[in-house]
């Protein structure tokens, strides 16, 4: 180390705090160097001047001030520092986390989330029989409650339903109206664990409310709609958009919304598959008062086909459908 | 003894030596008040949480740095800290004659700390704290470390820088000094 000129080395010399031997090297080096003594004798001279310095006596009143200007400590400062601001903090980051979340959650995440992974049904599912509730089986799309096995309506049939032939479902009401309408006829026991699997899902997918695009009581009115096959009648827009997304979700795909004029026009939904039946349309008739949808039962096709078949039908005030052999 | 009637003796103990750190800082009699009392005010709302790991004055000093450091943000356009306004001249030999008859044995004790503010003025904030807290008030490296919350090899550097600078600006004066 550079001993000559070094002024730390020589600050720490007269601190006493350099090692035995470097200080040893120092006052070695200091015997033989006039000028390195000129920098210690300065400091040290420095030292004694600034050290000499008499100390200034405070105002008088200035303990007296102190003491009256300090604060009477609360006894829930602690309290308030430690728990009650971070708990206010901690609620107010969640509440703009989740506003956040669900202002800016990109489309296909949303996607993703609606597509109920079979673990996160499997954690429903669990939960219904735990509570002792019945099974309800679902599709693995759209988060809806497709079949209840144990239904009233449905218990004495072994297989699936069957199509009611010949039913006739008015057009001139909304898809909503004429959920509602089915519901009615659901027994309410049924709807009860349609709504709790519902509820089930949503909370074992962690996944917000808002994420839904059609409400719990469109989905359970689908998923009866779906149980007893008939077919869905679409007169506005916001039908439109919410089944397409539906249809779009069902099947991976993102295409755009076909336009229709609702003013003349309505589209006429039906399931293609329904357990281990398949549907297809094989004609759509238009008559003078009702549109009349033909359709032919097959068994299971692979691969799956569309959930939907739809078709876009001038608007008549009731639709039919007619199984052909 | 509660909290407060052991921090009260706290503040009889060492208001003295707080001021003195506050007042070589910013030579300002009526800022080293200021300083002295915000210090001991920012103390007691924390005192809870002192642990007694390093002595109370360290602690004080600490506070007492900080909130000189803060001013001296807080009026970076007025250089308040120059003694040599004349004001706080005044002032001080005022109280020197309020307090003690002996006008001429204070004016000379007045003109040595003017120097010596004076001289004090000419270094930068930190090296000035650094010469005040182990040339006036003889803390350890390692105290002074902890005061200003910087590491032992910097004290040392700066302090060694801070000497060689003073001994330019302070021994013209020796024999005024030295009176």
């Amino acid at each position: 180390m550079k001993l000559h000129g070094n002024a730390e080395i020589i600050s720490l010399y007269m601190d006493g705090r350099l090692d035995e031997k470097l200080r040893a090297s120092l006052e070695s080096h200091l015997k033989d160097c006039g000028e390195c003594r000129e920098i210690l004798a300065r400091m040290q001279e420095t030292r004694t001047l600034i050290a000499g310095a008499a100390p200034v006596k405070p105002p008088a009143t200035l303990e007296r001030d102190i003491i009256a200007g300090l604060p009477e400590r609360k006894t829930f400062s602690l309290f308030f520092r430690r728990i009650y601001l971070p708990a206010i903090g901690t609620l107010a980051v969640m509440v703009i986390a989740s506003l956040l979340i669900r202002e800016y959650l990109p489309r296909e995440i949303e996607l993703q989330i609606a597509k109920t992974p079979v673990r996160e049904q499997d954690i429903a599912d669990k939960d219904i029989n735990e509570s002792g509730r019945k099974k309800i089986e679902t599709q693995t799309d759209f988060h809806v409650a497709e079949k209840s096995k144990e239904s009233p309506v449905h218990s004495e049939s072994s297989g699936p339903p069957q199509a009611p032939e010949g039913k006739t479902v008015p057009a001139d009401r909304p898809i909503a109206e004429i959920g509602r309408e089915e519901k009615c006829i659901m027994p309410a026991e049924e709807k009860r664990e349609a709504e709790k699997t519902m509820i089930a899902r949503e909370s074992a997918a962690g996944k917000p409310a808002a994420v839904m695009k059609a409400s719990k009581d469109e989905a359970i009115s689908l998923a009866y709609r779906k149980t007893a096959f008939s077919p869905i009648v679409i007169r506005s827009e916001d039908e439109w958009k919410k089944i397409w997304h539906t249809q779009n979700t069902m099947q991976n795909l993102s295409l755009p919304l076909p336009e229709v004029d609702f003013r003349e026009k309505m589209v006429v939904a039906v399931p293609s598959r329904i357990e281990d039946r398949e549907y297809l349309v094989v004609n759509t008739v238009e008559k003078a008062d009702k549109i009349v949808v033909e359709y032919r039962e097959l068994p299971l096709q692979q691969p799956a086909p569309a959930p939907y078949q739809m078709n876009v039908v001038n608007r008549k005030p009731a639709v039919e459908l007619q199984k052909i052999d | 003894m509660d909290r407060r009637t052991e921090f009260e003796e706290i503040v009889r103990r060492e208001t003295s030596r707080v001021f003195n750190v506050a007042y070589r800082l910013c030579g300002n009699y009526h800022q080293a008040s200021d300083i002295t009392q915000e210090t001991f005010f920012r103390a007691y709302r924390s005192f809870h949480r002192f642990e007694g790991r390093s002595r109370i004055s360290t602690y004080l000093y600490r506070i007492a740095c900080n909130v000189w450091k803060n001013s001296l943000r807080r009026n970076r356009i007025q250089n308040f800290t120059s003694y040599s306004s004349g004001m706080d001249v005044k002032q001080i030999e005022d109280i020197a004659v309020a307090e003690n008859p002996s006008h001429g044995e204070e004016a000379t004790r007045d003109d040595r700390n003017r120097i010596i503010h004076e001289c004090l003025d000419s270094l930068s904030p930190a090296d000035r704290a650094i010469i005040i807290l182990r040339d006036m008030q003889e803390r350890s490296y390692e105290e002074i470390a902890d005061i200003l919350k910087c590491r032992t090899g910097t004290v040392k550097s700066r302090l060694a820088r801070a000497r060689q600078k003073l001994s330019g600006k302070i021994l013209p004066f020796r024999e005024v000094l030295n009176k």
